[in-house]
């Protein structure tokens, strides 16, 4: 270890979480190693199962517990074992299957589930009931749309999923008398087992910076922003982890190995969700989850993008910040952030720097991050009065899915003609990208249905996408003209259905 | 024993017996707690001393020789234990699965296995291991391979047709069309080459002279994987020279004498252990080579061994469905009744044996649809793909989905309505099936048809056909599909101890179905017993359980609940006789009831079931296990023995009559909304009515229509292997790119029904269901697309996105007409 990572005066070697309620230390751990793998390796714990080891099958799906930002609620979370790396269970509480029934008597979910005949061949049980748990704790009385969202992450190949999502509803019939706060879903004030789980969570508090050694690896969870910087600009060849659900499977699928990561989760200044000046001011460690709300609220009509942006368990866990880091080019958040004109603060050591999301992306997976450098926060400028904005994601399956095209729009319109217009797409080129020619056959013009075809033949010309498993080069070409067909028309009020529509 | 016979022994029970005390109820399966408390044991979550971890080296070429191996890096490493090789399991006679191989067929063929004393290390070790190939060619499509210059996917050959099911001293072989033939069936026309397999009945050339119209047509459909959740594990350990083996698998007792095989020991040797099963769908009904492997390396190593298998290696070798490439013609009168069916099948068996779904898929014509005339004709063609084997309804899934738009096409072109055509052509009690036309025991399609349809209000619905709202149209679609379900000649065996417990032993797999213990539920009812006061044993052969058919076929219904029932028979016999014994008189005098026997004349001359079997005991020979009947089968004679003496054993064959197949059928109803522009569909709504004999469990009846439904939107709009050309590597091996339906994309509710009717040769009238549920539901989806789009039908599956969007725009096809294994 450098002299300068001991720059912060005291550093923790191990680490700490609650599992059963007792508080579990461990020294010497391997950052590489997943939560999955040290439930079902070290503990010996196997309730929990691995399905994929890729986040999608939910299979592993755990539920961690931290305090919320007001740190007097609990916050619950079901997150995918399997891709979590273990030095990021520090600080919180970890539940799984075996830890919902209590001197045998099971937890409303597990009765709920039995009683519906919600499970079959049982590989993928532990993980739903996990993902229902924390529904339960999450929300008193879901609405179906609600019941959909929570179980969108887990995939059952038995039931047709009827009798869970049955299960989902009866579990509430089924709750417990006592107070336990296992046994209630979660209520307007804090009961005596959250007030507790509180407690033992904050005992646990500390404002010492984790680093952790182990197996040659080392795992460094700042709490401030100078640290973290600091770090980053130390080892500029160091992993930034964040939610983990792409980094994740560098280690699980590829079998890379990661020597240094630096862990966002834990520092402050990187967390925080806000408006300021003018704009949606977001932390690169806010989870999707999180930071989903803020966005939706200023724009209501991007609600059904980020409703099928992977899983929940996935956005649980994963950011911003990270989708926005890996630049793939079919992210799906990107077309949409691309026409809001979001800017990315990026940082190194005590420097920031500001650059629009349409200029970070430099080419296929290559971005405009210097080494040392990371993104700090999202800004996204509150919408503007008489703008119109929408996104569409077209993907085979609803969700847990890439895109095969992912459009996004943006139109203020004077007079009956366009005064501003963004146009985006995903899936059309190696990087999210703006179709500037599109955009520019627009610019000045009515929004009719003439300029509209215009621009449609121009977008043509703004890209050659590629054919592959997702789509052939044609469909993408047709889709992306009918996206932003789909657009005008739902802008001038002449029809129309969604093309997808949640909520069933 | 005919049923008739059968009935009159029911009718000597006691006064005031109802069979319908078990049957047709719900009930709470025995182990559905463990599964949702964790304790549930999957193979991969048994730890024991000493273990160590086994992880594969792969191919990763789709054809190629091993050259030389070089282990001395990864053998140095510390925690590493051991190697496993090809030379250290037997051979395999190709096309046959081999343990481990020198000669990989496709990618993800293991090569070697290296033992460590953690996971992390024998992956590592992998990464140490230099492996020179040589490379082979290779062909990923069968009509390349049918070609005069495509590659065989074998060095022995390009296809395999063994003589039938079970032939275990054919080869692949050398087959193939000219350039004329072959380019002539791309190109749509009607093959013309030689077959391998075929077999036909009644004058098909007449039936196409008296038919007014013909409809003929090309259409492919897609093979993929079945992504059980579980990807496969298995732990084996030796002690006092027998093999202790953990994995999973659909079926528990059939398992024994392939498992013994295999591992080279008499089945007594063998100790299966296979609690729980993550999922099957018929890729794990029989043995398979990794299920044994670490008994092979135990061995070697003199260690217990466990092999886990990731998400892709699950892809490589949990085997497939098999694509077809097909040709049908038929023949229609008038009224729209099929004179004449010609059916012709190119069939992706991967490059192992493969499984005859071709067959499977023209037996399921002949029965839906009761052709007057029918030819089949078959080619079997090996590709270095994922080995190809029984998925749910393997063949005739695949066939529903082809010919039922095609039905509809002949409705509208003979101005008939759809669900007419069907009817018409529906089979009932005395239809024939297949190429000998052989009888069936039940068919009530026409009445499940006639219950959907009103359920569904299919005469109001499809007046909303094709009615456009913005860019979306609806679709309406009915779907039918069969699979045969049900066996005989499997035996029952049933124990009441001393204690008055009732102890039922299942050798049936514990699959997810839970029908291990829904066919002993007839046998509880037959004894008159206290469901609660049995004990249902299974999941472990030193649970003593006896011979069992194969958990696959839809067929553990039927078959097990006459099992049970011949056992339960053999109990109540032996009850009344020990009365006779003890009480006086004959066995006539005694009836049972409430875990009693007593006198019909006084009632108060009685014995419990406990006393009964105390007795039983006494008298030893044939009421205790002493003597068993000749006829049973080896593996339940040893359970018995170790059983010998511990109570009354009721033991006995299942000799039933059985007049033909059993045909589980099932329809489909559906309503979509498809959107011109994006190519993208919604479902609606979705009713599936299954025809399976008597209801004997309601909740997993609901949950096979169900998710049998779920299976069959994914083969309509989702799934399908993709395959690089150039390269043979899969392109989609995970569960986000092989697209499996997930919960978003199903309609919000997805109803069921049932026509029960009992079946006329099974006792409790049960037949099974698992599968047609799954192909009804992917032919309704196929139809409604082809409703919502004017009567087009794209002759393929699944129908993407795509090529919606092409045919909506008058474009080509992105792929070619005939070509699979690509996106």
């Amino acid at each position: 270890m450098s002299a300068r990572d001991l720059d912060v005066p005291v550093q923790r070697r191990s680490m700490r979480f609650i599992l059963d309620g007792e508080v579990v230390e461990i020294e010497n751990v391997d950052p590489n190693r997943t939560v999955l793998q040290y439930l079902r390796e070290d503990l010996r714990r196997c309730g929990t199962k691995e399905g994929c080891a890729e986040g999608d099958c939910g299979a592993c799906t755990v539920v961690v517990v931290d305090r919320d930002v007001s740190g007097k609620r609990l916050r619950v979370r079901a997150v995918n074992s399997c891709i979590q790396f273990l030095p990021t269970l520090d600080g919180k509480e970890l539940l799984t299957v075996e830890s919902l029934s209590t001197d045998g008597e099971l937890h409303p979910t597990q009765k709920a589930l039995v009683d519906c005949h919600g499970s079959q061949c049982g590989f993928c049980t532990p993980g739903f009931v996990m993902s229902l748990f924390a529904l339960h704790k999450n929300n008193a009385d879901p609405t179906r749309r609600e019941i959909d969202e929570a179980l969108a992450g887990n995939l059952c190949r038995c039931t047709g999923y009827s009798p869970i999502v049955e299960a989902a509803r009866v579990m509430y019939a089924d709750e417990l008398q006592s107070k336990c706060w296992l046994g209630q879903s979660r209520s307007s004030t804090v009961g005596a087992d959250e007030q507790s789980r509180i407690v033992a969570l904050n005992s646990i508090d500390t404002d010492v910076p984790l680093c952790i050694e182990g197996h040659g690896r080392k795992f460094f969870a700042p709490r401030e922003l100078d640290h973290f910087a600091d770090l980053v600009a130390l080892h500029p060849d160091a992993t930034i982890l964040s939610g983990g659900t792409d980094v994740g499977l560098w280690v699980t699928k590829q079998q890379r190995d990661l020597p240094i990561i630096i862990y966002t989760g834990n520092v402050a200044g990187l967390n925080e969700c806000l408006v300021d000046d003018g704009y949606l001011d977001i932390g690169a460690a806010v989870s999707l989850t999180d930071a989903m709300p803020l966005i939706i609220e200023n724009y209501p009509t991007l609600e059904e993008l980020f409703v099928r942006f992977a899983s929940p368990p996935i956005r649980n866990a994963g950011t911003l910040g990270g989708n926005i880091a890996n630049g793939s080019p079919i992210g799906d958040s990107m077309p949409a952030l691309i026409v809001l004109e979001t800017e990315v603060v990026l940082r190194t050591g005590g420097s920031t720097r500001s650059v629009a999301l349409n200029d970070f992306y430099l080419a296929y997976q290559r971005t405009a991050l210097r080494p040392g450098e990371f993104i700090e926060r999202i800004r996204i400028p509150l919408p503007v009065e008489g703008e119109q904005v929408q996104s569409y994601k077209i993907s085979k399956r609803f969700d847990q899915d890439i895109s095969a095209v992912c459009g996004a729009y943006r139109l203020q319109l004077a007079d009956g003609k366009v005064e501003k217009i963004g146009v985006a797409y995903g899936g059309m080129a190696a990087i999210p990208s703006r179709a500037s020619l599109c955009e520019q056959s627009l610019m000045g013009q009515e929004w009719s249905e003439a300029s509209v075809s215009r621009a449609m033949q121009a977008l043509d010309k703004d890209f050659s996408p590629i054919s592959d498993m997702r789509s052939s080069s044609q469909y993408r070409r047709n889709v992306c003209r009918n996206l932003l067909r789909r657009f005008y028309l739902e802008t001038s009020a002449s029809v129309i259905e969604r093309v997808y529509s949640i909520g069933r | 024993m005919a049923l008739d016979d059968l009935a009159e022994q029911l009718f000597v029970r006691p006064k005031g017996f109802a069979l319908a005390n078990y049957i047709g109820s719900d009930f709470t399966p025995p182990d559905v707690r463990g599964k949702v408390t964790g304790a549930a044991k999957f193979a991969e979550d048994i730890r024991v001393d000493g273990l160590v971890y086994a992880r594969m080296l792969t191919s990763p070429m789709p054809h190629a020789r091993v050259r030389s191996i070089d282990l001395t890096e990864a053998l140095a490493m510390e925690g590493v234990v051991g190697v496993l090789t090809a030379e250290d399991v037997p051979a395999a006679a190709p096309p046959r699965a081999a343990i481990l191989t020198n000669e990989p067929v496709f990618v993800g063929d293991p090569i070697l296995a290296i033992a460590a004393i953690d996971d992390t290390i024998a992956t590592n070790a992998l990464q140490k291991i230099k492996i020179d190939f040589e490379p082979l060619p290779f062909c990923v499509d069968p009509l390349e391979a049918l070609g005069k210059e495509g590659a065989a996917a074998r060095t022995e050959g390009n296809i395999y047709a063994p003589a039938g099911f079970g032939d275990d001293s054919s080869g692949p072989e050398e087959f193939r069309w000219t350039k004329d033939q072959l380019d002539g069936f791309l190109g749509g026309e009607p093959p013309e080459g030689d077959t391998p397999v075929q077999w036909s009945f009644g004058d098909i050339d007449e039936g196409f002279r008296q038919a007014s119209f013909v409809l003929e047509q090309n259409f492919v459909t897609a093979g993929y994987a079945h992504h059980s959740m579980e990807p496969r594990s298995s732990m084996a350990y030796w002690q006092n020279g027998r093999c202790y083996l953990h994995g999973p698998s659909q079926s528990q007792s059939a398992m024994l004498p392939g498992l013994a095989g295999m591992i080279g020991i008499p089945v007594a040797d063998l100790v299966y252990i296979n609690e729980n099963c993550g999922g099957g769908f018929g890729s794990r009904s029989t043995p398979y080579p990794m299920l044994v492997l670490p008994a092979f390396f135990s061995r070697k190593i003199n260690r217990p061994v466990a092999l886990h298998l990731s998400r892709a290696e699950e892809f490589y070798l949990g085997k497939a469905r098999s694509g077809f490439q097909g040709h049908v013609k038929m023949g229609f009168r008038d009224n729209g009744r099929i004179c004449a069916m010609d059916l012709f099948l190119v069939q992706d068996i991967g490059c192992q044996t493969g499984f005859p779904s071709a067959a499977s898929a023209a037996e399921a014509t002949s029965l839906v649809y009761q052709p007057e005339t029918m030819r089949f004709r078959a080619i079997p063609v090996m590709t270095n793909t994922t080995p190809k084997g029984a998925q749910r309804g393997p063949g005739q899934n695949q066939i529903a989905a082809a010919i039922e738009p095609l039905l509809d096409q002949a409705a509208i072109n003979l101005e008939l309505d759809r669900l007419q055509i069907r009817k018409t052509n529906a089979p009932d009690n005395d239809s024939f099936h297949g190429p000998s036309q052989q009888p069936i025991t039940s068919a009530y399609i026409k009445e499940a048809l006639d219950k959907g349809a009103a359920r569904f209000n299919w005469a109001e619905k499809v007046q909303r056909s094709r009615q456009r709202r913005g860019s979306k149209v609806t679709g309406i679609g009915v779907g039918q599909a069969y699979h045969s379900a049900g066996r005989r000649g499997y035996d029952g065996l049933i124990r009441i101890a001393p204690d008055g417990k009732i102890h039922l032993h299942s050798g049936v797999g514990n699959l997810g179905t839970y029908s291990y213990a829904s066919t002993t539920r007839p046998a509880a009812d037959l004894l008159r017993c206290d469901w609660e006061n049995c004990v249902v044993h299974y999941g472990k052969s030193t649970e003593n359980l006896p011979w069992s058919s194969a958990q696959n076929g839809s067929n553990t219904s039927f078959t097990h609940s006459r099992a049970n029932y011949v056992a339960a028979l053999d109990v109540v016999e032996k009850i009344k006789s020990i009365a006779a014994e003890k009480l006086g008189g004959s066995a006539d005098d005694y009836g049972i009831a409430d875990e009693r026997v007593f006198s019909k004349r006084q009632s108060a001359k009685s014995l419990s079931y406990a006393e009964v079997a105390q007795a039983a005991i006494e008298l030893g020979g044939r009421f205790d296990g002493s003597v068993v009947p000749d006829e049973i089968h080896d593996v339940t004679k040893l359970a018995v023995a170790n059983l010998r003496g511990t109570g009354l054993i009721g033991v006995a064959k299942d000799t039933l009559a059985m007049r033909g197949a059993v045909p589980a059928l099932a329809v489909g109803f559906v309503e979509i909304e498809l959107d011109l522009e994006t190519g993208k569909y919604d479902i609606i709504e979705y009713l599936g009515v299954a025809d399976c004999g008597t209801v004997v469990h309601p909740k997993g009846l609901a949950a096979q229509v169900r998710g049998g439904a779920v299976w069959g939107f994914g083969m309509a709009g989702l799934e399908r292997h993709v395959y690089d050309r150039q390269t043979g590597i899969p392109a989609n091996v995970g569960f986000y790119q092989c697209k499996p339906a997930t919960y978003m994309d199903l309609p919000d509710t997805i109803g069921w029904d049932a026509v029960d009717l009992p079946d006329r040769d099974n006792p409790v009238g049960v037949k099974g269901i698992g599968e047609p549920v799954m192909g009804c539901a992917a032919s309704a989806v196929l139809c409604a697309i082809s409703d919502a789009l004017g009567g087009h039908v794209f002759n393929r599956t699944p129908v993407t996105p795509d090529m919606i969007i092409n045919h909506v725009a008058g474009r080509p096809q992105s792929t070619d007409a005939m070509s699979t294994n690509t996106f």
